[in-house]
């Protein structure tokens, strides 16, 4: 029997399955492990753990984790400790405990004790990393156990790194609070949709909370998977001094009936229970009442679920296809241009956004990873990966944080040979093209024939029906009209008989026809009313989303009309914007005026007039005033954002004629290695590009490395370094010393929290900036303007 | 609520006579609607009662949490055992941060100001739980690594022996940051026998007081504790 189908058969057996109880506690109690390490014990006494172990499975534990918690080299580096070594002794003491019987060990995989980017500063890649020498380490345990996890990205390296590094079946569970969110936000249903996508064996929930806290949330996990589910709960909630819990082993099994009962099968304790729990636990006669999962189409994002239920819609604008000036902002890297275009969007309703970055001259394998993940800080909405670079998917698809979906396969042999696997592997959604190596098919009977066989392909390859998305494709109704009669048969009958979510791209249809919106909108209507559940369309079209306001209404799925009442009632007159300048609207801080009166100013070819005759004036009236404490940052900082709208509109304008506006000069900003607070140098960069410098921004945590080279590969005149912590200073030091010995050195300028006007004369930087106007001068001296 | 907003105006370079300009009426009401927000999440915290030995707390699992320099040994002189108190807006703080500054910079710095402003607030609402547990004992003001002579290297243990990871989510990095960003982790000295002046304010037990930038501007570390 393999150890998939050894696990397989303990959870076939009828009634739950018995995990084990806190290992921590035991270690206490036994009095050996006061302020020793535990992970230490692997080594020094497998014999106290085999113990402990043996005392769980006479209390009817039928799986046990190894003491193997913290045995990952991110915090054992610490300690000066070897990792893999405590992973296989603390494997080998369980295995000792379990020999002749049929329990399980489980190798016990934690928390790196790290925050991966962005919010920390681990990267995604050394996560896995991490987590892939403890499961090498630990492969002769029967299982792997991934548990107390509350960053759902973090869960995904660890369960990435045992799938490629193992063969174990694996079970994940993740802490709770008792707001149904982990610390990082995520939630129940996007923990359970990822999970299960990803290929877990059983996940579920550990730690944090009682069993009676958690019973709700196992009915809630019930909805999103078809897993066994996990519930292993402290001994109650702990006191708030002195750490002890408050349950009894009898209120703890009477807590875990209910957990029984709202679905989970594999039970044990966490934090504060012992073999006494476990024993108590193991005489509960409790029936699952599981709650029936939701076989819904899925995406999300730790912090967004998107179930297909109804009219979902997608976003269109991250694409370069005809857009001159997005296809200008990939050539030149601008990523914020990109995200701006996603933040946008999902103010306007787009609940999945489609990013698609090919465009010649870009390299997709590094466009398109970088894109999503710098477009998931920004927006939590889930994400469309478009791409026909199976490399760049699978970069791209590998960095997602949470379950995406993949634009797309089709019914091409190669295709589906590329681009399954991958969806399977990652976890994600598919679009499925109906059209083979034959081409486009002209009726709607043999798109549909194509639709069948991708699924049918998709299912043998592990993914669920209701992921393959099926696109019938949309025609261009002026040069085959005929054909849009098809598209929307096609949809109906996909809709009716396979039932799966369909997609179309809506706004193909009007392509060149004038006063395409209305075109657009009509079939939009005509395509929902067939069963189309996933237009892609353009959001900020007023009209395009009234229209699906309005259908959500007539097919019911807008209860009682309140989202549509929303969206009408609020509409009060806009503002009088008649007696403003664009001075005053920069002044005030108005981006939506600005931009508006920076549109209506604009004279073609004289684009920098309105910057130097009126932009900045405005900028220093709003410094001046900062200066003189009339005006606060907040202010100084909604001044340089409306007075970004105006670049945008002159930008734009340039772009028209295929010109770029001449910045005033280059600056280089970043906050030095091991810092990973950056909103100060985000402020620096937010007002020095508002004044019309072009900033080149490393981010948080650099290496003096990526500081020399960027310089050097764009000559770039002026650098701008932060630090916020005293222990980041030496790093700053480093950078500025590196950063100087240059051959033509840069000039460089240093602020933050704890950098003073001595310490940067001490370092050798040649200015110290206290606040961002400061910056604006400095660069003022150093480059003009 | 009136006091939290107060000190973000602080925080945002508002306070004092910026705070009536009307620029500064302006803001306060932006920052009274961005805690209004933050409300429905309060501060999550976990205090654990070490006993005080010298140059370490120790923890009642055993775990010690080095406490070098002269300012924990003064302020720790006649404590016979120390809370140690972490408090945390958590990463889904971080994470509405991080999208604002996508959004709004000038939102983001207000919202900044007031989660610094609020995970200050629930150190205090820490505290006053601490004290309704020890009645009749006296406390010393609250004081963190990496202000006067404790160092930020304690971080790893500090957070370690108080389970800072599994109960709060609070990690640490190699430079000895804590994410998320806004985490207070802080000690506070407990004692049968009453304090001097110099326990319960932090400046005049600090041997940085000399030069130190805060209280030039007029400011106490206690109040710059934060990690931003």
């Amino acid at each position: 029997m393999t150890k998939k189908e050894r696990f397989q058969a303990l959870l076939n057996q009828p009634g739950p399955v018995l995990l084990d109880g806190g290992m921590g506690t035991m270690l206490h109690k036994s009095g050996l492990a006061a302020g020793e390490l535990p992970e230490r014990l692997n080594l020094s006494q497998p014999q106290l753990l085999t113990d402990i172990h043996r005392a769980y499975m006479a209390a009817g534990s039928r799986i046990v984790y190894a003491n193997t918690f913290g045995c990952n080299q991110g915090k054992m580096r610490r300690y000066g400790l070897i990792a893999a070594e405590l992973v296989e002794a603390g494997v080998r003491a369980a295995k000792e405990a379990v020999r002749g019987t049929e329990a399980l060990v489980a190798l016990d995989i934690g928390p790196l004790g790290a925050m991966l980017a962005p919010l920390g500063d681990m990267p995604f890649e050394e996560a896995c990393g991490l987590y892939a020498e403890v499961v090498r380490a630990g492969r002769d345990a029967d299982v792997a156990v991934i548990e107390t996890m509350s960053d759902l990205y973090e869960t995904k390296a660890a369960l990435l790194a045992v799938k490629e590094n193992s063969d174990l079946p694996v079970m994940v569970s993740m802490t709770f609070t008792e707001t149904g969110r982990t610390f990082t936000g995520c939630t129940l249903a996007a923990m359970a949709r990822t999970l299960t996508a990803l290929g877990a064996d059983a996940i579920g929930l550990n730690c944090s909370l009682g069993p009676n806290q958690m019973a709700g949330m196992i009915a809630e996990i019930a909805r999103h998977t078809h897993l066994p589910i996990i519930a292993k709960p402290n001994a109650g909630l702990p006191d708030p001094l002195d750490g002890h819990y408050d349950l009894t082993p009898e209120d703890f099994a009477a807590g875990m009936a209910q957990c029984i009962r709202a679905g989970a099968k594999l039970v044990g304790g966490c934090c504060g229970t012992t073999p006494e729990y476990i024993r108590r636990l193991a005489s509960v006669q409790a029936e699952s009442e599981r709650a029936p999962f939701m076989a819904d189409g899925c995406v999300c994002t730790p912090t967004q679920t998107v179930m297909i239920q109804g009219v979902r819609v997608i976003g269109e604008r991250i694409n370069p296809t005809g857009k001159k000036r997005f296809q200008q902002a990939l050539l030149e890297k601008d990523l914020d241009y990109i995200v701006a275009l996603a933040v946008e969007q999902s103010d306007a309703g787009a609940q999945v956004l489609d990013v698609n970055v090919g465009y010649p001259g870009v390299d997709e394998t590094e466009m398109l990873p970088l894109v999503v993940q710098k477009i998931q800080e920004a927006v939590d909405t889930p994400l469309m990966l478009d791409s026909s670079n199976p490399v760049a998917l699978e970069k791209a698809l590998r960095l997602y944080n949470g379950k995406a979906v993949v634009n797309s396969v089709s019914g091409e042999e190669d295709k589906c040979r590329a681009i399954l696997p991958l969806t399977k592997k990652y976890g994600a959604a598919v679009v499925a093209l109906t059209l083979d190596e034959s081409g486009l098919p002209d009726t709607a009977d043999k798109r549909f024939a194509i639709a069948e066989k991708i699924i049918s392909r998709a299912e043998a390859a592990g993914i669920p029906r209701e992921d393959v998305w099926v696109d019938c494709l949309t025609l261009t109704v002026s040069a085959q009209q005929e054909q849009a009669e098809e598209t929307l048969r096609a949809v109906q009958r996909v809709r009716r008989e396979l039932g799966t979510p369909t997609v179309l791209g809506v706004s193909n249809i009007s392509f060149g026809l004038p006063n395409r919106l209305v075109l657009t909108q009509a079939f939009l209507l005509r395509a929902l009313h067939a069963g189309l559940t996933l237009p892609i369309v353009n959001p900020n079209q007023r009209e395009i989303m009234d229209a699906i306001v309005a259908f959500r209404v007539l097919s019911g799925e807008d209860e009682r009309a309140q989202r549509y009442i929303g969206r009408f009632a609020g509409q009060a007159s806009a503002e009088n914007s008649a007696a403003m300048t664009l001075f005053d609207a920069i002044v005030r801080g108005l981006p939506g005026e600005a931009a508006k009166l920076a549109r209506a100013a604009i004279r073609p070819g004289k684009e920098m007039a309105l910057v130097e005759d009126c932009l900045i004036p405005a900028l220093d009236e709003v410094g001046a005033r900062y200066e003189r404490g009339e005006a606060f940052l907040p202010q100084l900082l909604s001044a340089a954002q409306a007075a970004q709208q105006v670049f945008t509109a002159v930008k734009d304008s340039l772009a028209l004629r295929g010109e770029k506006s001449a910045p005033k000069g280059k600056i280089l900003l970043a906050t030095v290695r091991g810092d990973i607070h950056d909103i100060g140098k985000n402020i620096v960069r937010t007002v020095l590009e508002n004044y019309g410098y072009e900033v080149t921004d490393l981010g948080k945590d650099v290496r003096p490395e990526a500081l020399i080279q960027a310089v050097q590969a764009q000559n770039i005149p002026l650098v701008g370094l932060s630090a916020l912590m005293t222990t980041t200073l030496p790093a700053m030091e480093e950078a500025v010393g590196r950063l100087k010995a240059l051959p033509n050195p840069p000039r460089v300028m240093v602020g933050g929290a704890v950098v003073t006007e001595e310490y940067a004369r001490f370092i050798g930087a040649d200015a110290y900036a206290k606040d961002a106007r400061q910056a604006v001068e400095i660069a003022r001296q150093v480059l003009g303007g | 609520m009136h006091r939290i907003a107060d000190e973000a105006m602080r925080y945002l370079g508002a306070g004092g006579d910026g705070a009536s300009t009307a620029s500064g009426q302006a803001l306060r009401a932006q920052v009274e609607k961005t805690l209004a927000e933050l409300s429905s999440t309060p501060p999550r915290y976990t205090l654990t009662i070490c006993e005080v030995q010298p140059g370490a707390l120790v923890s009642p699992a055993g775990q010690r949490i080095p406490t070098p320099g002269t300012l924990a040994q003064k302020m720790l002189d006649h404590c016979e055992s120390a809370a140690a108190l972490v408090c945390t807006l958590g990463a889904d703080f971080d994470a509405k941060l991080l999208q604002l500054q996508h959004r709004s910079m000038a939102d983001a710095v207000i919202l900044d100001a007031c989660g610094s402003a609020w995970v200050e607030h629930g150190c205090d609402e820490a505290e006053i739980v601490l004290r309704s547990k020890f009645p009749g004992k006296h406390f010393t003001a609250r004081f963190s690594p990496g202000y006067g002579d404790l160092p930020l290297q304690i971080q790893p243990d500090f957070l370690t022996a108080t389970s800072a990871m599994t109960r709060l989510g609070v990690t640490v990095n190699d430079r000895c940051l804590m994410s998320p960003r806004k985490t207070v982790t802080a000690i506070i000295g407990i004692s049968d026998a009453p304090m001097e002046p110099s326990h319960t304010k932090n400046c005049a037990a600090c041997p940085l007081r000399e030069g130190c930038i805060a209280r030039e501007s007029g400011r106490t570390c206690t109040e710059e504790r934060i990690n931003t």
